[in-house]
Order: C-alpha cells, then structure tokens, then sequence
C-alpha cells in the first residue's frame, strides 16, 4: 500500500550504482526501464453521507461505511517513451487511474509505481492560486514541481506568449475567463519538460488555431525522447494521432490493452 | 530499493527535505496575498494590533477603571502589549491551522504535494507578521526602559510558540478538512480563549485557589507569560522549572495526538476536500 515515486534528483543519485553494478557480470537483466507500473490496484473511494460520518470515519477507521470502487484490481506497464490512450466512458475509473499515477491520491490496495517527474494535465487550472497573478502562478507551480527559480525565468516568456494572455499575465487569475485559464495551464504543463505528459481531455481547450497549437506542441513532447505521454480522450482521432497503445477501463476494470487500433475497435464495439 | 513500507512519522521530516525553497516561496506569497491589494498595504500589520489594543486597553483601564487587572506590580499597557504579541501569533495561528488544508485544497487536491509541509508554509507565513510586530513591541519596551538581560530567553519562548502550534496545525488541519463543525467550534472558542488565558488581565486576580491553579495549566498562558517574563517582569525562566514542565507534558500530548490523526488521515485528504 505504498506510492513509489522517484524524483529525478534521486534517480540520478541512484543511477550512479547502478552503473558500477552494471560493469560486473552479474548484471544480465536488459534495462528495461518503467515509467509507470501498477501492481493490482483497486481504489476504493468511502461515501460520506455527512460530515460526521467523515468524522468518525478519520477516528475510527475500521468503521464500515457504504463503498464506491473506483479502480478494481488494474494491473499494467507503461515504459519510458511509450504513448497510451486511456478510454472508457463516463465513471470507467478514468480519472480515478490518472490520479493514482498523479500521486494526488492513494491505492487502497496495491502498488503504484511511478518513474520521473509528472506533469498532469488534468484539469487545466489544477494547482493555480486564484488570488496570485498568471505571472506568480507560473512561479508558484514552477517552484512546486522542484524548478529553479532561474529555469522558471528561462521559460517565462515562452508560456506568456505561448497561452496567448497579454498583459492579463499581472492581473489575478480569479479575473481570468475559464478559456485564459485553461490556456494558461496548458502552458504551465507544457513547458515544463516533463518525463510523462497527462492529458485529460485537453485537446478540447479553446478556439480551433489554439487547438491546432496543443497538437503541434503535443507532437513536439511527443518526439523527444524518453517522455510517456498519457491521453485521456472520447476522440478516435486524437487517440490515433498521438497513441500508439490503448488501455480501455469499464466499470473500473481495465478490460482491454493493446495496440491503438485494436484498443479503439474494442472500444467502440462495446460502446 | 526504498523500503516496502515507509513510517508516516518519517515521511513529515522526507517531506520537507529539499522543499525548503518551496516552502519559503508559498510562505512569502500568503503574506503579499493578504496585504496586497489594500491601500495601507503592509501597515495592516501593525494597525489591525493597534485597533484591538486600543479597544482592550480602553475597554479595560479606562471603561472598568481596572487598574490592577495586570496585578500590582504590573503597569497595565506595557503588561498588556506583551501579551497580546504573544497571543495575536498564537490566535492567529490556531485560526490559521484548521483552516490550512482547506486553504491549500488547490494543492492538496489537484497535485502531487507534500502535504506536510502545509504547516510549516503556514507557520512561517504567520511568524513573519508575528516578528514584525514582536520587532515593533521590543522597540517600545526598550524605548520605555524595560530592558535586561533576561530578553536573551524571549527566543526560548518564541520557539515553544513554534512548535506548540506546528503541533497544533498537523492536528487541526485534517479534523478542520474532515469536520466544519470542528472548525466553527475553534472559531467559537477563540472568543472565549483570549478572557480566559491571562491575556487581558492577570490570573492572580483570580482568588479562588484552585481555580487559579486550574488557569496556569492553560499552555496559551504559559507562553504569553512567558513573553512578560522574558520583556517586562525580568525573570529567569529556570525560576519556574515546574510550569515549563508542566507545559512540555501538554506539548507531547498534543504532538502524539497530531501525529496520529495526521498519520490516520493522510491518504484520505485528497478525496475528502
């Protein structure tokens, strides 16, 4: 019932070993190396029927209350560099699964198990301080997702610009229309270079030449090396533009994983 | 590899490691947060003080005419000064700390976070108005002749202050996230806290024993006294070794119960708020 995550700080310091270790002759295992794992994961949310169920719930653990299971028993891998589509419909689990592999919630049972820095692309606004400036809030998120100060300034001007808000990036974002803050995030999460990219039903931000500048830039994260990318998409098209494997949740079960096309005919057989 | 099952207790202190920055940083935009914006700006520091000094000072000198609330030997403005330094950090906070998860929802809520590290972030952003106005208050005590050797201890007191509410926040920012009754009841409280705790007139006035003696468990007391006894009364605090006892027993108390319920609610905090 554990998280693992490894920053990439401490995968650089445990790289070094590993390293030496290599050298020897014992080492036969192919670097192989994973970028997500989940170890049989069920996520079992409690419903509070109020706040004194909540209560005594935090007291008393072994209290039973009425149960919702979110994710049931979900095993798979996804390896460094690989590019998944996660479809399902409404209450599949979807957004269950992508805040496990967020870190922002735990597993009831089992392992999950993630590699690298993520960058979630959840709700666009997620983690913005609304009383903070566009300009403060790029710092802020910047600053939690463990960037200098100085990376943070390097890569300033190319989310303004990208996100397209002017001199709106001084006013505070509680100002901002729900478009300019979507923009904003999708920015924020775009630029800041990390090892796996999750999209949750993003491509859907904005006008139709913002859009278009999501995909490019998508496909731009895409192309480098060694960055997973997850999408959480009702679009045939976006999952068959940018995926090239699908992972199909029903009923919180993972019930189909394999290549995009197959994922997508299973898919839509079902639906 | 990394251990199969990591100690909760341990992962507060992992939490921080190598978040320092961060925690400065959120610290720092909490406190422009709340002054931005308005005219006076950082002046609110002190004016917000001024205003409930004046209207307890006024209220009791002169509306009650009670010039021995601070006992006898005491000069109440000076007496009174010091203890609401103390008490306005330490009010300030125990609002702060149950609030401080729903506060930081965005966070907590949304993104990865250490979570533990909210009441150090929400500590430090207090304690940076409390040194302002503590700088501003040694100033005046020093300027109207109170000064001795014995404010070499305040950092002694300053620092119980610390980590008595840093305990407080780990307890009360879960039962604030999980409970809003909890939270309106600790609003409730505070009106009666600040009668109650020897900040407004002196416990000795009390002249029932054992009640008196009931007063001076009180950990709120302990503290603000201990500011007087630091700035203005100029005694040793090893004086009263069995107080400072007493108040490091109720400071254990607290922490194994913040621990607990921090450690019991960790995991549920982002699907609770």
């Amino acid at each position: 019932m554990t998280i693992k995550t490894k920053s990439p700080v401490k995968k650089a310091a445990a790289k070094k070993p590993a390293a030496k270790k290599a050298k020897k002759p014992r080492a036969t295992k192919p670097v192989v190396r994973t970028a997500i794992e989940f170890k049989s994961v069920s996520k079992v949310y409690k419903l509070y029927k109020n706040d004194r169920q909540k209560l005594a719930a935090a007291l008393m653990p072994r209290k039973k209350l009425a149960q919702k299971i979110a994710n049931d028993s979900i095993s798979f891998k996804i390896k460094h560099g690989e590019s998944v589509a996660i479809l399902g419909k409404n209450g599949a689990g979807k957004s269950t699964l992508l805040k496990l592999i967020t870190g922002v919630t735990f597993p009831t049972i089992g392992d999950v198990i993630v590699h690298g820095q993520v960058s979630a692309i959840l709700e666009l606004t997620a983690g913005f301080d609304e009383a903070l400036t566009g300009r403060e809030n790029i710092y802020l998120k910047g600053m939690v997702l463990g960037l200098e100060k100085s990376a943070i300034a390097a890569i300033e001007k190319e989310i303004i610009d990208f996100a397209e808000l002017g001199e709106y990036i001084d006013q505070p974002v509680r100002t901002y229309s729900s478009g300019m803050k979507a923009r904003l995030g999708f920015a924020v999460n775009a630029h800041i270079n990390p090892d796996i990219l999750i999209i949750d039903e993003a491509l859907s931000v904005g006008d139709k030449d913002f859009r278009k500048k999501c995909r490019t830039k998508i496909a731009e994260i895409r192309a480098r090396e060694h960055v997973t990318v997850l999408l959480v998409t009702h679009s045939a098209d976006s999952a068959r533009e940018f995926c090239e494997r699908g992972l199909v949740l029903a009923g919180g079960k993972l019930v189909h994983d394999g290549p995009i096309a197959e994922a997508l005919e299973f898919y839509n057989q079902k639906s | 590899m990394m251990p199969k099952q990591t100690d909760q207790s341990t992962q507060i202190f992992a939490e921080h490691a190598g978040f320092w920055r961060q925690i400065w940083h959120l610290a720092w935009m909490d406190v422009q947060k709340s002054y931005r914006g308005a005219v006076l700006g950082w002046l609110w520091v002190i004016i917000r003080p001024l205003i409930m000094l004046g209207f307890y000072w006024f209220i009791i000198a002169v509306g009650l005419h009670s010039d021995s609330a601070a006992g006898e030997k005491h000069q109440y403005l000076p007496w009174l000064i010091t203890g609401l330094c103390s008490w306005f950090f330490i009010s300030d906070m125990i609002n702060a700390g149950v609030g401080a998860f729903r506060k930081y929802k965005f966070l907590i809520a949304k993104t990865k976070f250490p979570v533990a590290t909210i009441p150090t972030i929400v500590l430090t952003s207090n304690f940076i108005v409390h040194a302002i106005l503590l700088a501003i208050v040694l100033i005046y005590l020093s300027f109207t002749g109170h000064f001795a050797l014995q404010w070499l201890q305040l950092p002694l007191y300053v620092g119980l202050t610390l980590v008595m509410m840093w305990f407080w926040t780990l307890l009360a920012a879960p039962l604030g996230a999980i409970s809003k009754d909890f939270t309106q009841l600790v609003k409730s409280l505070m009106r009666v806290l600040v009668w109650i705790s020897g900040i407004l007139w002196s416990v000795h006035n009390v002249h029932v024993h054992w009640l008196r003696e009931v007063m001076k468990l009180n950990p709120i007391y302990f503290l603000a006294e201990g500011y007087r006894k630091s700035l203005i009364d100029h005694h040793w605090f090893f004086k009263d070794l069995h107080g400072l006892i007493i108040f490091l027993a109720e400071l254990a108390i607290l922490a194994a119960f913040a621990l607990v319920i921090y450690k019991r609610s960790r995991k549920e905090l982002a699907d609770i708020l």
